[in-house]
């Protein structure tokens, strides 16, 4: 099987007993690869760290991963139907500008209040999903190369967003908006709360609704797709709105973190750490599965990794070496096997 | 003709690809200064033996002579270096560079290291006057039709001293006055001694510039004659592996005909045209009836299915179809919605989506009305895959299993069942059974029978006359993209199909209008 399994499979049936062409163990590498290398990277830890199973190195990860998986949530998407999204760091960078521009206001209501924030993060989500329609219009019905379209905005967002913030940086005080980033819940950073809310919801929306077959149909077999009646053009257009939604989500979470605005920064190089996580995952880039958990499984290992190598003193350098090295077996382990 | 006169001489070649004969014999002898058409069916071996020729690929066997000596290509460049020009449908040259830039792609003349700008030009300008063709040839490739583009081709050919020059369907995107003006370009080609490999599915194209022909079937080649000698009638019929004398002998396929009161009709076509594959095609199927779709490759038969389905944009001429006999549909998910289903001719490249089980490939044309505020009802779905399943008696251990283990019967009944869970009105299926086992066959054939009711009415397109008079009512035959005859299959033999699609000549040739009773 190439690895074929969209999640969905998965979970709602077992493996089908079809013609075995693969190696047993090679078939749980290709699906669940990810989840036992993080197993073996925690155990790895348990035994070499000190301090390693404490509520902090869980805070501490999970708000390192939390930016990175929401915005892997829309690239999975967007990865599914075959396409990229390069954009999704300036993306972020134009959702805290837009942001920017409310707490910068006068009006007492982006101040303080929650009411605020959720106009704040609402004008945010939708700025950075009117630039991600811009993708989709691109990649969709201009039929521009995803990674050629998309190239567009990585450049141009962030130049937008630096003008829309008079390439300023600035801080702000809005403390329910401070709380979002740094508060916690149950011990659990509220940020984390947040990343599992989208990590749920696209879960949802990739094994239960329409849209979701549609993406996966897309992404295998444009033609088959649009003779079956797949408006393949808007499922498109869309993943790309959603994935901008989603990048945008982000980056006002980086900017309640850091409480600053700073356009030339937020979400910078994002889009490496991000692609990395879906394609640890196993979604193909030319598109057809979506794994959504199975990229949260890729950032997490991506982020246990960098933490691991840190905690151990090995320099940046090195730690890039090994990280690089993590993709390259991940993405061989799951390459697709010839139908 | 003595073996010294053959510019090419290839024999018993053989080719297979992963087990899979493509090539098994064929041969091919081209004339100095000929022009030779190359035919045969789909998946008859014509691409896979060019292809050997040309050195894309190498052969498993067989022996190739070109110009007295024993060749075998490793690459296209060698080829071309000795002398053999393929010019293909999609011409390789680079649209942005100029026409002398193309035709000394790789080649440029120099002069003290720097291209020789000028000398290009006149050169090219000079090689294209050869053909007949005065352009500037200092202007981009692109700002030229697809005829002149095509000239430029055969003139970077000429530029070569090519010897053979490959035309595989070069008329297939060009006006009648750009066809004519390529024949005479034939015609200058090959009477200064270069040979041509014409491969062509018009017939009266083969007619009009051939000298001999090569007939390919199932990989090897069936026939080798004169074109004078060759009727269109034999040289059909030994393309599709028929006696022409062959009376229809019945029960040669599992179709069923029950009598069934014909309804209203849920398609007509009125000189539809999309060019360039279809230019007047003119048919109707009423509710009760399977109608057959007849016709060589290349006639326009699934450019017709695709432009009744909205897939493909039509020119001139009128659809009404499905439901209520709407308007034209503007694309498949609008055609499905007004009670049309399609099942594409080419399984892999337009019908399965591999990576999808079974159940997700059976309901993907269904989603919408599977689904409420854009959830899927799990239960109907999963209700109607059983359903399916068992009616059409498909093969999978689960229907959770990818669809790409199935078997190719079952992969089509899978696409069967797509198209038959949306209870269409009108039903098109595009070779239903290519590239499936015999056992596989007669279940589809049992179920497209089968798939006819009162409210129901299929066209049936096929390349296999036992499908199409066994299990059509009536019979529409398409040529070069027009209706030319039309027929019911009862009693109707073989021969007359094949006289209709090699020359559009038939008995009874005027196509009668099935409807005169009833409107």
């Amino acid at each position: 099987m190439s690895s074929v399994a969209t999640e969905a499979r998965a979970v709602d049936a077992p493996p089908a007993a079809g013609p075995q062409r693969r190696h047993p163990a090679r078939a749980i590498g290709q699906r669940h690869g990810v989840w036992i290398a993080l197993a073996l990277l925690v155990l790895a830890n348990v035994v070499l760290t000190d301090d390693f199973l404490t509520l902090s190195t869980l805070q501490v990860n999970l708000t390192q991963m939390a930016t990175i998986v929401i915005a892997a949530m829309g690239m999975t998407m967007i990865m599914a139907t075959g396409g990229i999204d390069l954009s999704v760091g300036s993306l972020m960078a134009v959702a805290g500008a837009a942001s920017g521009y409310l707490l910068l206001s006068d009006t007492a209501v982006f101040q303080s209040g929650w009411s605020g924030v959720v106009l704040i993060v609402a004008v945010g989500m939708l700025a950075a999903a009117l630039f991600g329609s811009f993708n989709g219009f691109l990649v969709a019905h201009l039929r521009i190369q995803a990674i050629v379209a998309t190239l567009v905005l990585l450049i141009a967002g962030r130049g937008i967003a630096r003008v829309m913030t008079n390439g300023r940086l600035f801080t702000f005080e809005n403390p329910e908006l401070l709380l979002l980033g740094r508060g916690q819940v149950a011990g659990l950073p509220i940020q984390a709360l947040i990343m599992v809310i989208v990590v749920v919801l696209t879960v949802v929306v990739v094994r239960l609704t329409t849209f979701g077959r549609y993406v996966i149909a897309t992404g295998g077999n444009e033609r088959s797709a649009h003779l079956a009646g797949v408006p393949v053009r808007r499922v498109k257009y869309l993943v790309y709105t959603v994935g901008g939604a989603l990048a945008g989500l982000a980056g006002l979470l980086s900017v309640a973190v850091n409480g600053t605005v700073d356009a030339a920064n937020l979400g910078l190089g994002i889009e490496f750490p991000v692609i990395a996580a879906v394609a640890i995952g196993g979604t193909r880039l030319t598109g057809g599965n979506a794994r959504v958990l199975a990229t949260v499984g890729g950032a997490a290992l991506m982020q246990l990794l960098a933490y691991t190598l840190i905690r151990h003193d090995i320099p940046k350098e090195v730690a890039n070496l090994v990280q690089a090295a993590v993709i390259v077996a991940a993405v061989a382990v799951q390459r697709r096997r010839r139908v | 003709m003595t073996t010294d006169d053959m510019i090419l001489d290839m024999q018993d070649i053989h080719k297979s690809f992963a087990g899979v004969p493509a090539l098994r014999g064929a041969r091919l002898r081209v004339g100095r200064g000929e022009a030779h058409a190359l035919i045969g069916q789909n998946g008859a071996g014509k691409s896979t033996l060019l292809k050997v020729l040309t050195g894309v690929y190498s052969r498993d066997g067989g022996s190739i002579r070109f110009d007295g000596a024993d060749v075998g290509f490793g690459s296209p460049y060698e080829a071309q270096r000795a002398g053999i020009s393929p010019i293909y449908q999609e011409i390789n040259l680079v649209p942005q560079r100029t026409v002398a830039e193309n035709v000394f792609l790789g080649r440029e003349p120099r002069r003290l290291g720097i291209v020789d700008r000028r000398r290009m030009v006149s050169e090219t300008e000079e090689l294209l006057s050869r053909i007949g063709v005065h352009v500037n040839a200092a202007r981009p490739l692109e700002t030229f039709s697809t005829a002149t583009q095509q000239m430029v081709a055969i003139a970077r050919a000429l530029s070569f001293d090519s010897r053979l020059i490959i035309m595989d369907e070069p008329t297939s995107s060009l006006h009648d006055r750009e066809v004519r003006k390529l024949f005479e370009v034939i015609g200058q080609l090959t009477a200064d001694g270069v040979a041509v490999v014409f491969v062509s599915h018009k017939l009266d194209e083969l007619y009009a510039v051939c000298d001999r022909i090569t007939v390919l079937r199932d990989g090897r080649t069936v026939a080798e004659s004169r074109l004078a000698e060759m009727s269109r009638i034999d040289l059909v019929a030994a393309m599709l592996g028929r006696d022409p004398q062959d009376v229809r002998a019945a029960g040669q396929t599992a179709f069923h005909r029950e009598q069934r009161a014909v309804g209203d009709p849920v398609l007509t076509t009125k000189a539809l045209s999309s060019w360039p594959a279809l230019r007047g095609a003119t048919i109707e199927v009423r509710a009760g009836e399977i109608v057959g779709l007849a016709g060589l490759l290349g006639s326009g038969r699934s450019e017709l299915a695709e432009s009744i389905f909205g897939a493909r944009k039509v020119d001139h001429g009128q659809v009404t179809a499905g439901s209520a006999a709407a308007a034209a549909p503007t694309s498949p998910a609008d055609a499905i919605r007004s009670g049309i289903a399609l099942t594409p001719e080419d399984r892999k490249t337009e019908g399965i989506v591999a990576g999808m089980s079974v159940r997700e490939n059976i309901t993907l044309s269904l989603l919408p009305r599977l689904s409420r505020f854009g959830f899927i009802n799990r239960r109907r779905e999963r209700a109607v895959v059983a359903e399916s399943v068992r009616r059409l008696g498909i093969k999978t251990a689960s229907v959770d299993q990818p669809v790409s283990d199935l078997s190719g019967g079952n992969q089509q009944k899978v696409l069967l069942a797509r198209s038959l869970v949306l209870d269409p009105d009108l039903l098109i299926l595009d070779e239903p059974t290519r590239g499936v086992d015999v056992g596989a066959k007669a279940e589809i054939q049992r179920l497209v029978s089968d798939s006819v009711n009162d409210g129901r009415g299929v066209l049936l397109i096929s390349s296999e006359m036992e499908e199409i008079l066994e299990g059509s009512e009536r019979v529409y035959v398409l040529r070069d993209g027009e209706t030319v005859a039309h027929h019911q299959t009862e009693g109707l033999t073989q021969d007359a199909i094949m006289r209709a699609m090699a020359s559009g000549e038939a008995p009874d040739a005027r196509p009668s209008d099935p409807g005169d009773d009833l409107s």
